[in-house]
């Protein structure tokens, strides 16, 4: 085989060592995977929890879950891309079907996937990305004098492993059918993490394991604290259809 | 193309499945994320997507790393994710290997910005990777990613073949095609650099 001449060969060795990602980007790709991972677990965990999930959820869950764990690349686009930033409006129906077109994807490369930016809402796609890349509005993330009073600070990975462990235990529980012993885990992430990063995750998954637990109108209103605080929240959809069916349930 | 006795594969550091235990995800993601975000940029991502396409990679690696059994080098799993990766974010964005239009606009600004200021930078390497996106840039897709993959990564014919799913005779074409390609497209930039300095 040909060898690349001289000039070609020290530009591509010069070009080799000049670009090494620093320790800063080391952890803030880190972060925005963990927080990714977080999201999509929790995300399997409302799908496979919820006896109180319609059919068209349960669809749409399952399609995202076997999706990630089947690899597409472009998976991950749509799920970005669709779950991410859902219109407070969104219907169910609608979004399994925008789901359900993921599986050709995986399988075949050739699919064809949403871009990103066919996003109409601006703001939610500035949302999408920061929770990418690990970015949070939240003050205490970025160390702002607003966070002083705050139980965590700008958390490190050891704080996020660790808030990522507490939250996979609380969603064993749930995918075990025991809410009340989530609940607890929650309540012990409180006291631990206070306003971690993955709060918003938090607050998701206790507001599903309370209207599996006690369906009624405390989890009814923790419910619509949560969508009306993280109307975009990628488990925003979640919530809202778990918390529906355990209020049809208790009637 | 290196030998395999003089390529920069996995060391012997490197994390490595033994039968029935399970890769740690902190230590593979540290031990491969130079190489993922290296090659990501060389395969013409650019600067703006570099960390989401990065995570992209990660992610599917965090998800399916129990399924890995070590039969495979783990670079070359990892480098079959992020291809598959790639060719997503190159049939979704409008800018592809080979496409001259925007070919600046890669990473390259960024990189500037957030490295020229740094004290390990130097204005020779900026310069040179300036230099080398621009003329990965006249290499399709195909050629590029095995371009990278020898010349940058050092892979073997054998690594690079498994990883594109193809044989190695090739993956020898590809990459000779790919170097000639290249030297046309240095030989062109120098000849414009210099039109431009009379």
């Amino acid at each position: 085989m040909n060898d690349l001449g001289p000039e070609a060969r020290s530009i591509v060795e010069a070009a080799r060592s000049a670009d090494v990602p620093t320790h800063e980007d080391r952890a803030r790709i880190k972060h925005g995977v963990l927080l990714r991972v977080a999201v999509l677990g929790a995300a399997s965990t409302a799908a496979s929890g919820a006896a109180a999930m319609s059919v068209a959820t349960k669809i749409a869950l399952t399609v995202l879950t076997v999706v990630a764990l089947g690899g597409g690349s472009v998976s991950l686009w749509a799920w970005k891309g669709r779950t991410a930033a859902p219109p407070i409006h969104a219907t169910l129906p609608k979004r399994a079907a925008v789901a359900s077109e993921a599986p050709a994807v995986v399988t075949e490369a050739r699919a064809t996937a949403p871009e990103p930016e066919a996003q109409p809402d601006i703001q939610l796609d500035i949302r999408r990305r920061e929770v990418a890349r690990g970015v949070s509005r939240r003050p205490e993330l970025n160390g702002s004098p607003e966070s002083e009073g705050t139980k965590a600070s700008a958390p490190g990975l050891d704080s996020l492993d660790q808030e990522l462990a507490v939250l996979r235990q609380a969603q064993e529980d749930l995918r075990a059918g025991l809410p009340a012993q989530a609940l607890r885990r929650l309540a012990e992430y409180d006291r631990h993490f206070g306003k971690g990063a993955l709060e918003e995750e938090r607050r998701a998954v206790a507001a599903i394991a309370l209207c599996q637990a006690n369906p009624g109108p405390a989890a009814q209103a923790q419910a619509e604290r949560f969508l009306r605080t993280a109307p975009e929240s990628p488990l925003a959809e979640r919530v809202r259809s778990a918390c529906r069916k355990s209020a049809d349930t208790e009637k | 193309m290196r030998s395999p006795a003089g390529n920069t594969r996995e060391a012997a550091g490197s994390p490595s499945p033994t039968a029935g235990s399970a890769l740690d995800f902190d230590a593979v993601y540290e031990d491969q994320l130079q190489f993922v975000w290296r090659t990501v940029r060389r395969m013409g991502v650019r600067g703006a997507d570099t960390d989401d396409v990065v995570q992209d990679v990660f992610v599917i690696v965090h998800r399916r790393l129990a399924e890995f059994e070590g039969r495979a080098q783990l670079k070359t799993w990892v480098f079959k994710i992020l291809l598959h990766v790639m060719k997503h974010y190159w049939r979704t964005h409008q800018r592809k290997p080979g496409d001259r239009a925007g070919e600046n606009e890669t990473e390259i600004q960024s990189l500037i910005e957030d490295r020229a200021n740094g004290p390990a930078a130097s204005l020779e390497r900026v310069e040179a990777v300036r230099v080398l996106d621009r003329l990965l840039a006249a290499l399709d897709e195909d050629k590029r990613a095995v371009f990278v993959l020898a010349e940058i990564e050092q892979m073997t014919a054998a690594e690079i073949a498994e990883i594109v799913e193809a044989n190695v005779n090739t993956v020898a074409s590809r990459l000779r095609a790919a170097r000639q390609e290249f030297e046309k497209a240095l030989a062109r930039f120098r000849a414009h650099e210099l039109r431009r300095q009379l």
